[in-house]
């Protein structure tokens, strides 16, 4: 049994979940990740390398990657032995500006194989920001209506006060848990036997 | 690289996709009677249905968890079925047909296999009522013979009800066995047994010894045990014993068990003193995972330190309860012992004790107050420590492959649960460091890579449990390590292991230099392939200084002196590529390093060493720099470090080769200059072109090449040119492989020589034939070489007689049909020859302006002759030889109609129709044969190639047995079915013609078999396809036909052929029922009839009766003759029985006819 048996059987047994944030720059994708794990979040400089942090989240351990803007780190995206369970997609609310952008980069990277089957889970931020687009506006600029690949949720939030933080990865967890780990889902648990 | 190249194991699968198709082959595969037999056809068609099933279970094995939402329909339905079956034998009490219960025990048990059965076994019925019907069918079953998975899946049954909490004794009949005894009894019996029904009756035992009812029984099952254990005599049952001990105390309480832990203590050293029990893996394993869980069991829990926090804690309370007061429990007495035990363990010759081992040794520290578990640790490092001494002097012996690896190993698993602290970290780092390089040959098979493998886990864990600041020192070294195994590593499991160990760290701890940079250049796919990983990936990351000598060094201290030759050649490569990137410093370097290691007695050290020296010095040769040509120019002396005699001792030719190498990489007119001084490097080229090895030959020949650059090695060339006709075939391919390689522009006169000399050996009828296939082929690859020098031969007027006897040796090679005990062997010398066709005519065709007269090298008629048999190869049967042609053809077209000069000059004919087979919209090629040949037999129309294409068609089809239809058969009879009867205006070419064309190339050939055969199935083919016989209504072609006819029947009973005869006979048979034919089929048939060969008999009766349904030659005879034809024994009657019925025979047709 090499290693990348043991990373991939790992994987199952601890519950971990792999969970790709992305967005466009200074969408505040490593605030959002430092506010959670309780770091001082005034000090954030563009993300230039990439970053693993794992969490506890009940009975699942999350490993979250921010890749920054990193494009050529997408290879990392899936490989043999990890794949990308879920996408979290982070918006800056307030640049109503590169909406357009943003919903391209998003709808090119809905297209990638690697990310076949991810759940997506769209966290508005900036909502502490006066004139930020409402979710309503953001869905309607980013067309989410018409993805069909996915599994989605959009949810205003905002890293500053934590709004919506744990609520977002309550969603994004529990919906790739029923894709994964659903023998202990309580829907499982609703039909199994003692 | 793009990731999206790797396929294959490479798919993830994210969801149960096959879901669907599953269910439906599950619908109808239950859609049966399990209480009926099933007919043979229905049992066929179940079985091939649940291979379907397991099939798709087996796609699903490595991610089988994604069953898990559908798994109650996927196993309930099944196990309700096998349900119903119970408890109709419970009602009836009669056991029916067991076929398809059997089959669908084997589907659940293909579940347990992809799920594991703990998974499996919950959607299992599981009410008080179906233990009685359960146990009822298991019992009845157990009395006769049954497939063991029926028996397994019952186990697992009944283990899962033992679980619910009813009293046993409900179910006891007065005056029979207590249920618990029986359930006991089959449990241990089963308990013995070498399958899988021990897994389960081991499961179904823990679970009924943890019953509060059962308790009392514990005892006597320990008894039984002891007892087992002693006799020593059966492994199973005492394997089965310890899997069950293993059970309970993974599933029970300290406190259920707390009564017979120093029984099972006594057990396990009971055991340990059978060396017949120790010799299996398994029983030690078992030994090793209990020993691990009695540790544990006595030890409390305690709660890692917590380096993880939970999302949802973040209103800022810092999470560092973990790192509380250490209460100095009591440690039990016998921890020392198990650990002890463990360690041993760890250093086990088989993988899995280690690994269990491993893992209880980790498990047991968890529980330990931390000083404590750094003693474990430090025991377990401390079995580095005997290899101390060897690593120092890089000598890793195979044997110690076992203790590195359990070591390595657990310190991964220590790494993994953050069990590595303070000082110990350096050690476990510095030591795995080393286990990363543990890659050794013993015998035939390479020893280490499980070694590798654990060393890049524990880099991979360190980064997953360690904090930024103890592994800061570390940073550099193990990224340089890291990197150079992820690239360096001969398997390819070894490089992504370490190139996941890398991200990890670099993810993690963000320490690594360039982390991300080099990361991209070592993913996971760049390093899948080795050459990939080592002519790309390294000196990408070597353009990092940081890493550039640690790669450079590991390159020579580890990769050039690897076991394996392939790695040598590769590291060499790879050194070149990485001092390209600065050459004047690096380059010198290395080779004054490397030439150091030239006296080294390790043959395997000196061979790398040589290699790249070679590949610097052609690397400093592409430059004029003179600091790097005088270090080049020491590299050419380096050589006379290398005695001659070792090179041509025993296994020297592997250094032979690399002398070779490095000679022609070095050579320069300094080099010359050195005279008395240098290496007797001339001498030791010879040596080389002489060896038997062909790859030696290759190096010395590229050598002789650079050679003929700055030395006239016209001296060399005329005695070769005169040893070449009687030296032995193996220095004929040495000296051939020279002569084509020699540049010819400094040595002109020499020319002449050697072409003669090739191009005599591949001469049918010159005296200086060579008669070795190999020779010849290393010949014609060779003329092609040399025909391809610039200015050497094409437009050298003087020259024009050498070029013209090249044109005539192509033909020569076209034609060679050798064969030998390795099949067609004469098709290596025509693929060459088509080479050197199809290289030569475009290259007269590109340089047509520099000659001065061109039609003087190439006549028209030449290149149309060129072509034709061009052709004829390209209809051969070999697929390989066909598709040679067409890409020759394609070359030397494109080359004709990209110049205009020579468009001008050469008309091809029916260049249009060429073209066209070259250039297939759908980029299919000729080897397809189905598309190729109906479109190739359409240039028959064309006289010019028709000869050759007909030749190589009709031996095309003669290859094929007699009655299958090749693609060139059906093809030619295609076209042939199309063509007029005779000539007519608009139409040049006709039936007649053809058939009359076929018979003369036949009659050329009659005398010899193997070409006279296939003309003879070529024509069977037109007549078997109702092609020929329409010529019978012209006065010409039933001329042919009768010529035909009397030519097949011709001497019918002199000819010793068999094949001969047999398709003659088809020929007559098939020819017979038109009545122009007949009266002359009559006598032959007779012959052939009563032939001494009983298959001519046999087959003769038999072509006769199929041609006599289909057509009237037996008139109104029909059921007479066939009835003759079926009832006679023609394979073993008498002669007197079979004469008269053959004379019947042949009379009723001759009646038929008039």
């Amino acid at each position: 049994m090499g290693l990348l048996t043991i990373i991939r059987k790992n994987r199952y047994k601890e519950k971990e979940m792999r969970i790709l944030f992305l967005g466009l720059d200074n969408a505040g994708k490593t605030t959002i990740i430092k506010k959670i794990n309780g770091e001082d979040i005034m000090q954030v400089s563009p993300t230039l390398g990439f970053n693993i942090k794992t969490f506890i989240h009940g009975k699942y351990t999350l490993n979250i990657w921010d890749v920054g803007g990193q494009r050529s780190l997408r290879p990392y995206w899936r490989n043999y032995f990890e794949q990308t369970d879920g996408l979290v997609w982070v918006v800056d609310s307030a640049d109503r500006m590169r909406m357009p952008d943003c919903k391209e980069e998003l709808f090119s990277l809905l297209t990638e194989d690697r990310l076949a089957g991810a759940s997506l889970l769209i966290f508005a931020n900036k909502q502490d920001i006066k004139g930020a687009l409402s979710v309503k506006e953001i869905n309607e600029a980013l067309a989410l209506g018409s993805i069909k690949s996915h599994r989605y949720r959009i949810l205003p939030c905002s890293a500053v006060t934590g709004e919506n933080l744990v609520e977002g990865f309550d969603w994004v967890v529990d919906d790739i848990a029923s894709r994964l780990y659903y023998s202990s889902t309580p829907a499982a648990a609703a039909t199994k036997p003692p | 690289m793009d990731p999206s190249d790797a396929s294959g194991d490479d798919r993830v699968i994210s969801a149960f996709e096959k879901h669907d198709e599953f269910v439906e082959l599950l619908t109808a595969f239950l859609a049966v009677d399990l209480l009926a037999e099933p007919s043979p056809a229905e049992q066929l068609a179940e079985d091939r249905t649940l291979t379907k099933l397991t099939a798709i279970l087996d796609e699903y094995q490595e991610a089988a968890y994604l069953l898990d939402p559908y798994l109650e329909e996927l196993v309930g339905r099944p196990i309700e079925s096998v349900r119903s079956y119970a408890s109709h034998v419970f009602q009836t009490g009669s056991l029916g047909p067991t076929t398809r219960l059997e089959m669908l025990a084997k589907l659940i048990y293909w579940y347990t296999k992809t799920r594991g059965y703990k998974t499996i076994v919950r959607y299992f019925p599981h009410e008080t009522a179906d233990f009685a019907i359960a146990l009822g069918l298991l019992t009845r079953l157990l009395e006769t013979v049954i497939q063991w998975e029926v028996t397994y899946v019952l186990l697992l049954w009944i283990s899962l009800i033992c679980m619910l909490p009813f009293d046993l004794t409900l179910f006891d009949e007065k005056g029979k066995t207590p249920v618990a005894t029986t359930l006991e009894i089959i449990g241990l019996n089963q308990l013995s047994k070498a399958g899988k029904e021990r897994d389960a009756a081991a499961v179904l035992l823990s679970k009924l010894y943890i019953r509060k009812d059962v308790a009392d029984r514990t005892g006597i099952f320990f008894t039984w045990g002891s007892r087992t254990v002693q006799a020593a005599d059966d492994v199973y049952s005492s394997l089965g014993f310890l899997q069950v001990i293993s059970e309970l105390l993974k599933g029970g309480t300290h406190a259920a068990l707390s009564g017979y832990l120093p029984d099972i203590r006594e057990l396990l050293e009971q055991i340990k003193a059978e060396p017949i029990l120790m010799k299996n893996t398994l029983i030690r394993k078992y030994c090793s995972k209990i020993s691990g869980r009695l540790a544990v069991m006595q030890l409390p829990q305690r709660s890692a330190p917590k380096t993880v926090r939970s999302i949802r804690m973040e209103t800022g309370a810092q999470n560092h309860e973990g790192e509380a007061e250490e209460l100095d429990e009591d440690v039990p007495e016998t921890l020392d012992e198990h650990i002890e035990e463990l360690v041993t363990f760890l250093q086990d010759k088989d993988t899995v004790v280690r690994y269990s081992a491993a893992k209880g040794l980790a498990r047991i520290s968890e529980r330990l107050p931390s000083e404590f578990a750094n003693q474990v640790l430090e025991t377990i490092l401390s079995l580095y420590a005997q290899y101390e001494e060897a690593v120092q002097a890089e000598d890793y012996v195979p044997d110690a492959e076992g203790v590195w690896q359990g070591t390595t190993l657990a310190c991964a698993e220590f790494a993994r649960r953050g069990l590595v602290r303070g000082e110990q970290l350096s050690s476990v780092l510095d030591w795995t460091s080393k286990a990363l390089l543990f890659d050794i040959r013993k015998g035939a098979v390479s020893v280490g890579s499980n070694v590798r493998d654990a060393a890049a886990y524990v880099m991979w864990a360190s980064a997953r449990s360690q904090t930024v600041e103890p592994m800061r020192p570390w940073a550099l070294p193990l990224a340089q390590r890291l990197v150079s195994v992820s690239v360096f590593d001969r398997e390819i499991t070894i490089r992504r292991a370490a190139s996941a160990a890398f991200q990890e760290n670099v993810g993690r701890l963000g320490l690594f230099p360039h982390g991300i940079d080099v990361l991209k250049k070592i993913d996971f796919y760049a390093v899948s392939i080795r050459r990939h990983a080592f002519e790309i990936a390294a000196p990408e990351v070597a353009e990092h200084k940081e890493y550039r000598d640690t790669l450079l060094n590991h390159l020579e201290t580890v990769t050039l002196r690897h076991w394996d030759p392939q790695m040598r050649v590769l590291a060499a490569n790879a050194c070149r590529r990485i001092c390209e990137l600065d050459l004047a410093s690096l380059g010198p370097a290395l080779a004054a390093r490397q030439e150091r290691l030239l006296p080294n007695p390790d043959s395997s050290v000196v061979h790398g060493a040589l290699l790249a020296l070679a590949n610097v010095a052609e690397s400093m040769g592409q430059t004029s720099d003179p600091e790097l040509q005088s270090a080049r120019l020491q590299v050419f002396r380096s050589i006379l470090k290398i005695p001659i005699r070792r090179l041509q001792s025993f296994r020297g030719e592997q250094l032979l080769g690399a002398v070779c190498a490095v000679l022609g990489a070095s050579i320069s007119h300094a080099a010359l200059d050195l005279h008395s001084m240098g290496p007797p490097w001339l001498e030791i080229l010879e040596i080389g072109m002489k060896s038997r090895d062909e790859l030696v030959q290759d190096a010395a020949a590229a050598a002789w090449s650079s050679t003929s650059s700055v030395l006239n090695c016209k001296q060399y060339v005329e005695r070769w040119a005169k040893e070449f006709l009687t030296t032995t075939p193996s220095n004929q391919r040495g000296i051939a492989k020279v002569f084509g390689k020699l540049k010819y522009a400094s040595v002109a006169p020499c020319v002449g020589i050697v072409t003669e000399c090739l191009s005599a050996a591949v001469t049918g009828g010159d005296s200086r034939f060579n008669s070795t296939i190999e020779v010849r082929r290393d010949c014609f690859i060779a003329l092609r070489l040399i025909l391809c020098q610039d200015g050497v031969i094409i437009g050298s007027d003087d020259r024009i007689e050498i070029f013209r006897v090249f044109l005539r040796v192509i033909h020569e090679g076209l034609r060679d049909y050798t064969t030998d005990q390795r099949g067609d062997v004469g098709s290596w010398i025509r693929l060459e020859a088509l080479k050197a066709l199809g290289t030569v005519l475009a290259r007269i065709f590109q340089t047509c302006t520099e000659l001065r007269v061109p039609l003087h090298w190439l006549a028209s008629d030449q290149i149309h002759q060129l072509l034709a048999v061009l052709l004829k190869q390209g209809v051969e049967r070999l697929d390989t030889v066909r598709d040679k042609a067409g890409l020759q053809l394609a070359a030397i077209l494109s080359a004709h109609s990209h110049n205009a000069a020579a468009t001008a000059t050469w008309k091809i004919e029916a260049e249009e129709a060429l073209t066209e087979l070259c250039n297939d919209e759908e980029g299919r090629t000729w080897k397809e044969g189905s598309w190729f040949f109906p479109k190739v037999v359409r240039l028959l129309l064309i006289p010019t190639y028709r000869t050759c294409l007909l030749e190589g068609l009709v031996f095309g089809i003669g290859s094929k047995t007699e009655s299958t239809l090749g693609p060139a058969g059906k093809a030619l009879s295609d076209f042939a079915a199309e063509l007029p009867i005779s000539k007519t205006d608009e139409y040049t070419f006709s039936l007649n013609q053809l058939g009359r064309d076929l018979l003369s190339l036949a009659k050329r050939d009659a005398n010899n078999n193997s070409h006279f055969i296939p003309y003879l199935q070529t024509f069977l083919v037109l007549l078997q396809a109702d092609v020929l016989q329409t010529l019978v209504e012209d006065e010409n072609g039933k001329a042919f036909l009768q010529e035909l006819v009397s030519l097949a029947g011709r001497n019918a009973s002199r000819i010793k052929n068999v094949q001969r005869i047999i398709v003659s006979m088809n020929i007559i048979t098939s020819a017979a029922p038109n009545p122009a034919i007949t009266p002359m089929a009559l006598e032959p048939l007779l012959v052939f009839l009563t032939h001494p060969i009983p298959r001519v008999r046999a087959e003769t009766a038999e072509s006769l009766y199929l041609v006599a349904q289909t057509s009237e030659l037996l008139g109104e005879n029909e059921d007479r003759g066939e009835e003759l034809l079926l009832e006679t024994p023609w394979l073993n009657g008498h002669e007197s029985e079979l004469k008269p019925a053959a004379e019947q025979i042949v009379q009723l047709i001759r009646e038929g006819v008039e």
